[in-house]
This record gives structure tokens, sequence and C-alpha cells, in this order.
């Protein structure tokens, strides 16, 4: 009886799962390599590190398209997950 | 009252006694009767059972034409004008974070948290809403009990309708 509302969200999931990356779940064993690093800072740091840091940048990022949004994410999550490699390399050394 | 003039309000009611595993068919309909005619449930137990049932099968036949019903590019909730967001390339990102905090995996939810999802998804629009202002994510949940009290379940169910 609700099947309009299905057709909408299965859009909306349709948009998400093109970023299937972003949206992976840690490793659940703790000991292994973290697949998320966003997994552990929540949107609202996603778009503190998008800003910069800086507060004042908080309505320009939250007006921005949401796929432009989620492309910035999937870069964050990129660079995070290089930075980790990268530590993870040097620890080994 | 016709079930397409109902705040979400009294659809949510209406919903969740439909997909109630507890209550029976009988119980049910006078539940259902009740909340669209806007009577107590006693008045509605004293109706002569043909007219009760006949009642029930019209708002079943209102239901089923629910998703008939035209999209609305705007319409007007609580003295205000609302401007639908209808693709989701249209989302903004404050909209997108805010839909991914709801659940909206099944059916229940989807009805529980309609509300919220409309005023998620509504902007409010300028002057005789011919402009939709900037989404504001901090006065949601006043605006998601506006949606629940004074949003009508046609204006908002065209929006939905519209992706089928």
């Amino acid at each position: 009886m609700f099947g309009g509302w299905s057709v909408f969200f299965a859009k909306f999931r349709g948009l998400l799962a093109n970023f299937e990356r972003l949206f992976q779940a840690p490793d659940e064993e703790g000991s292994g390599p973290v697949t998320n690093p966003l997994a552990g800072y929540g949107w609202l740091m996603v778009v503190w590190r998008m800003a910069n840091k800086d507060v004042l940048k908080f309505d320009a990022i939250f007006a921005m398209k949401a796929v432009e949004f989620l492309n910035y994410a999937l870069l964050i999550h990129d660079i995070l997950e290089a930075e980790r490699q990268e530590a993870e390399r040097m620890r080994r050394r | 009252m016709k079930l397409q003039d109902l705040t979400i309000d009294q659809f949510q009611r209406i919903a969740a006694l439909e997909l109630s595993p507890a209550l029976n068919d009988a119980d049910k309909r006078l539940g259902v009767v009740a909340i669209v005619e806007g009577v107590d449930v006693a008045i509605v137990r004293d109706m002569p059972a043909a007219s009760l049932t006949k009642r029930y099968k019209e708002i079943i036949k209102e239901w089923n034409e629910l998703p008939a019903l035209a999209y609305k590019r705007k319409f007007k909730a609580g003295g205000k004008w609302w401007i639908p967001t209808v693709f989701t390339d249209e989302l903004t990102a404050g909209q997108l974070i805010d839909l991914m905090e709801m659940n909206t995996t099944d059916e229940r939810q989807l009805v529980h948290n309609l509300h919220r999802i409309m005023a998620t998804l509504c902007r409010e629009a300028g002057w005789l809403g011919w402009f939709s202002k900037k989404y504001d994510g901090a006065s949601h949940a006043e605006r998601a009990e506006l949606m629940k009290k004074h949003a009508k379940i046609g204006d908002v169910w065209g929006v939905v309708s519209f992706f089928c």
C-alpha cells in the first residue's frame, strides 16, 4: 500500500549505491585494516573536515548538491585511507 | 471527510492500526472509520454494521486511489507554501544528511517517519510559493511538527507518486 514511497527510496538508495565505498562497514574484528575511515567520523565531522574546520563554511556545504557533496566525501575518504596506509607503512619500518 | 484531506498525523494513526498484528479486522474497521470521521470510537461502535462496512469500503477505495493523485509542484500547510524536492539530483547535502539519519528500510518506518521525511524534502517557499528558500536544517524538528499537524496526505502523496 505504500508502494510509491518504496520507489522514491529505491532511487535514493540507488544514488547512495554509486558511492558504496563510502558506506562499507568497518572491520568487525577491530584488529584488521579499517575499511572505512569515515565510519568513526560521522557526517558532521565530514562537513567539518570539508569546511577546513571553519564553521562559517557549514552553510555553504549544506547547500551543495548531494552528488557533489558525496563526491567530496569520497575524496576525503580516499585521502584518509591513503594517510592510514602511509602511517601503517611507517609503523612497519 | 475524504481520505486525502487527512493530516499526516491521522494517516500515521490509520497505518498503525492497519499494520497492527494485535488487532482483528473488526477493531481495525472501527478505528479507521473513527479517525477518518474524526469521532470517538464509541460513536462508531453504535453505527449499524452495514453502514460501518460501507464507509470502511469507501475509505479503502480512496486509499487505493491515492497513487493516482496528481503531483503538486507546491502546496500549502500551516499557513505557509512548501515546495517539495522531487528528484534525487536536486537534493542538497543538508537534505541528504538528514535523510540518511532516518530509518527508511521498511514501510512501517517510512510511514512512522513520514512527517520527518516531508520536513526534509520540502523547502519553505517565498512569496506566493514562487521560489523555494534555502534548506534550513536547524528548524527541521519544528518543520516536521508542522507537517505532522497540518500537511494533508493528498498533497504529500502526490509528491511520492511522482516517482512511480
